[in-house]
């Protein structure tokens, strides 16, 4: 697709500005059962985005086919934009001063054959049967690596590139000895570099995670002070990180509108948008629109600072964009890039020694479905540990946690030590709820 | 679109596939053309079109599996990407010979008014017919959402069998939802209208009473009490109801999990796995309904599959690859998002059979318990059978009768206990769309039952007593 070619039919066509994002996709992935290779992808991509400002109104077109009519794409993005009746300041955006760049190190996924690869998966599979005898069954076992170039370009003309590589261990086990019911323990590591994909750790983490859960089973019913684990903390977070989006402000579904510059949270808590962070793999140099990323506190010691905006949200509550234009599908909403909880003090050995008794939850499952953002309660499907005297005791499954997000931040005891930053761009350390109801038997 | 990728550039491709050892060899291409609306306050936000382009290429060699995808249907584009999927198979050519020719499918499904031949005039006004009853049905209405998705695709299927078959289907829905707010509580409510058809489906179903239902139901939980957590007798209505058949059973009866191992209903065709008055079906070849498919994403003819006949275990969900693993007939069950994806045994449209008794004759005999009215979304893991879901409508049964409304309730349990706990099953049979994601990807599915009870559910909620 020549996309000069498009962007200049276009302005002939009387479309005002016009953007196209392009996103090229190489991956490979490497599934292991019983000791062979048991799927094997190779798969390429090529995706145009287009969006274009037709009588003030922005629509999309997106397409695959390299030799799309250029003529038909141009009607149909006039077609869906003369449907457009909200009366919204729409932008194509004609580049920020200046754009830092994320510098990374080659991750040497070329430096490795095929066949390394696959001896790597293979290791995992043959390190986490081999760790305790009550490993039934490795079920997930998983080498994935891809490489991702977006470019921007647009009539006002912006042109940027950025580059992605990444490589992703996934172990899935399930555990199984006289108790009733097996057990699951799951793994997954993304790196920026080969080397970081350690065999040994995946697999340790999963089998412990599996095997520590034999014999769960609910526990009483009632508040119990809980440690929501790091990695279960994380996706909480992100099960609610729409709240503080321009998006969810200009749809009237946040419950923080009007608190800019309030205190929402308590005086512990910071959570931070930083997406020049090197070290988080969705970091990024500039959002989707084409804005440069910086980093900036969300939360400031319980003090809610700015909403993440992107260009259209911005212009309709007087401010700038944050950067923090995030692609859905076919348009742009918003979102972070690297949102996360700053840790505390305490380590999570520390949290569960404070406790005479309480709950330590690693696992929120079904959030998707028991989570309202606008109201910010949740009832989760859970499973972790009782801890009595400050002792992990048992394991517990079978549960429903329920809270409020926007409450349970005001009813912290600790936050601990243990940063865990989500390679799907929310992180948090664990933290202590002073109490929190659950439903068990 | 007729002959999406030419038969003899498909022989070819197909050839090369083989030419090292494969036993099976497969081309999956799509062009799809999907459109996106969504309207917030009465104001249409978003026109967008989504275009897929994609060719999958597949070689199995026994149960391995080696696949690959391009934008480019070329022939030289394929045939590269043959050439580099088959150096993965080690072995000889096996001297397959096949010659590919074309079938057509069964019409099980159509569209009369397909997407392409509707204006955005047209499609808009629904919307706003959506939004307007939801939005007038209470001051204490606060924001409304709706959006529609339409999608036409054309699929072929060429494989070393000798197919070569082309469909066409056409999803469409309307979603909306209404969120209300009182007293600092805000609370939504939604609901859909879909199927595999084009825009009559409007000409039958009422959008402004959907839309009614859904502001009165975010109303109603708005003025709601929390859910007091604990073990109740719980009533869950027809419809989206039958999400507790596709959580808690049958994603672990897909071959996706039963073929590894790793599902908690391995080994149990011809047991009883559930109470004997349970019937449960998937059925891909229901009229025109969301989940149903003239053919699966293998080219193969949709079935209706009894799962569990009178609490016995008859069948599991199986595509042609496990079929080769397990063993078990396949059940027209190949299904993927789009060729991104690598297709596998997934649902159609799954549902209790209806029972004997009555919804009235249900509540009636329930002393105490809850009567989950609109379920939400949930999940499940297989391999412990533990799933959740969302109860987003609920009231509270008392001495027979439904009294006041509850909120934020969250059912658990374990598949292989809950359909063991089902003790009445009415008359009602109805169905909700929702879209199921899974190892193949997000696909449109219908959910469905009669009004059930089942006794002993863990339910969560953030209420005290």
């Amino acid at each position: 697709m020549n996309v000069k070619e498009l962007i200049n039919k276009a302005k002939l066509a009387g479309i005002s500005d016009i953007e196209v994002y392009q996103s090229i996709t190489d991956s490979t992935s490497i599934s292991i059962f019983n000791g062979e290779v048991d799927k094997s992808t190779i798969n390429s991509s090529n995706v145009y985005s287009i969006r274009a400002i037709y009588n003030d109104k922005m629509s999309a077109y997106t397409f695959e086919n390299q030799e799309a009519n250029l003529d038909d794409i141009i009607e149909k993005l006039k077609e869906n934009a003369k449907a457009i009746t909200a009366t919204e300041e729409v932008e194509i955006f004609g580049g920020s001063e200046k754009y830092e760049t994320i510098e990374r190190e080659d991750g040497k996924f070329k430096e490795h054959t095929i066949a390394e690869k696959v001896a790597l998966a293979k290791e995992v599979e043959k390190i986490a049967k081999s760790l305790d005898t009550r490993i039934v069954l490795v079920n997930y076992c998983v080498y994935e690596e891809e490489k991702n170039t977006v470019k921007i370009i647009n009539s006002k003309g912006l042109d940027l590139e950025k580059k992605a590589e990444y490589g992703v261990l996934v172990l899935g086990v399930v555990s199984k000895d006289e108790t009733p019911n097996p057990q699951n323990g799951f793994e997954v590591k993304v790196a920026l570099n080969y080397d970081e994909l350690d065999p040994e750790k995946i697999a340790k983490e999963a089998v412990k995670q599996a095997v520590s859960m034999l014999g769960a089973a609910p526990c009483e019913s009632k508040t119990y002070p809980v440690i929501i684990e790091n990695k279960a903390m994380a996706s909480l977070l992100g099960g609610f990180d729409s709240i503080f989006t321009g998006e969810a402000l200009l749809n009237k579904v946040t419950p923080l509108a009007g608190k800019e510059g309030t205190k929402i949270m308590q005086d512990c808590v910071t959570i931070l948008d930083a997406p020049l962070d090197k070290a988080a793999v969705s970091a990024q140099p500039f959002d989707d629109e084409g804005v440069a990323c910086y980093n900036k506190a969300i939360v400031e010691n319980g003090v809610f600072k700015t909403f993440m905006h992107n260009l259209k949200t911005a212009k309709k509550f007087n401010t700038t964009s944050t950067a923090n234009g995030v692609k859905a599908g076919d348009r742009i909403t918003t979102g972070s890039y690297n949102l996360f909880i700053e840790k505390g003090e305490k380590t999570k050995e520390e949290l569960i020694a404070s406790l005479d008794e309480g709950l330590l939850i690693d696992d929120l499952s079904g959030l998707h479905a028991g989570l309202n953002p606008i109201s910010c309660d949740f009832s989760a499907q859970s499973s972790g540990y009782l801890i009595k005297n400050g002792k992990i005791e048992r394991p517990v499954t079978l549960i429903v946690v329920s809270g409020n997000f926007l409450k349970m931040m005001n009813d912290i005891e600790a936050i601990g030590s243990d940063l865990y930053l989500g390679y799907n761009g929310t992180g948090a350390p664990s933290i202590l709820f002073k109490g929190l109801p659950v439903s068990g038997k | 679109m007729k002959n999406m990728i030419d038969i003899k550039i498909c022989q070819s491709v197909l050839e090369k596939c083989l030419s090292t050892g494969g036993d099976f060899a497969e081309i999956f291409a799509e062009e799809t053309t999907k459109n996106s609306y969504s309207m917030v306050s009465g104001e249409l936000k978003n026109a967008s079109t989504n275009n897929l382009h994609g060719a999958s290429i597949r070689i199995l060699k026994g149960a391995k599996e080696i696949s690959g995808y391009t934008n480019d249907f070329s022939l030289e584009s394929l045939m590269k990407l043959a050439e580099n999927l088959s150096e993965s198979v080690e072995g000889e050519n096996l001297g397959i010979k096949f010659t590919l020719k074309e079938e057509k499918p069964a019409k099980i499904v159509k569209a009369v008014k397909a997407p392409s031949k509707v204006s955005n005039e047209e499609k808009v006004a629904l919307l706003t017919k959506a939004s307007k009853a939801a939005k007038e049905y209470s001051e204490e209405v606060v924001q409304v959402m709706a959006s529609l998705m339409d999608e036409e695709q054309h699929v072929l299927v060429a494989n070393s069998f000798g197919k070569y078959i082309e469909d066409d289907r056409h999803h469409l829905r309307l979603a909306a939802s209404a969120v209300a707010a009182f007293n600092g509580s805000m609370q939504t409510a939604n609901d859909s209208i879909g199927g595999n058809c084009g825009y009559e489906i409007f000409d039958e179903k009422d959008v402004a009473a959907m839309s009614k239902e859904i502001a009165k139901a975010a109303v109603t939980m708005a003025h709601a009490d929390e859910m007091v957590g604990g073990v109740y007798t719980v009533v869950i209505d027809n419809a989206f109801g039958g999400v507790l058949l596709h959580e808690a059973c049958v994603h672990s009866l897909e071959a996706t999990s039963v073929a590894k191992g790793a599902s908690v209903m391995c080994g149990k065709l011809g047991q009883k796995i559930a109470s004997d008055i349970v019937t449960a079906i998937d059925d891909g070849t229901r009229c025109d309904q969301w989940g149903s498919l003239n053919m699966d994403d293998e080219g193969n003819p949709t079935h209706k599959n009894v799962l569990i006949e009178n609490g016995i275990l008859k069948s599991y969900l199986v595509d042609y690859r496990n079929s080769r693993i397990m063993n078990h007939p396949i059940t027209g069950s190949s299904r993927r998002q789009n060729y991104r994806y690598s297709p596998t045994s997934r649902m159609t449209n799954t549902f209790f059979a209806p029972g004997k008794d009555t919804f009235d004759s249900i509540i009636a005999n329930t002393k105490f318990g809850l009567y989950a009215k609109k379920m939400g979304g949930g999940s499940v893991n297989p391999s412990t059978g533990e799933f959740n879901f969302a109860v987003n409508e609920g009231y509270m049964i008392e001495d027979g009768k439904i009294t006041k409304p509850v909120r934020g309730a969250t059912l658990v349990g374990s598949g292989s206990q809950v359909l063991l706990n089902i003790d009445m099953i009415a008359d009602n049979l109805d169905f909700g769309h929702g879209m199921c994601g899974s190892a193949s990807g997000s696909i449109p599915t219908d959910v469905g039952q009669p009004t059930i009870r089942v006794q002993n559910m863990v339910v969560g909620g953030r209420g005290s007593k």
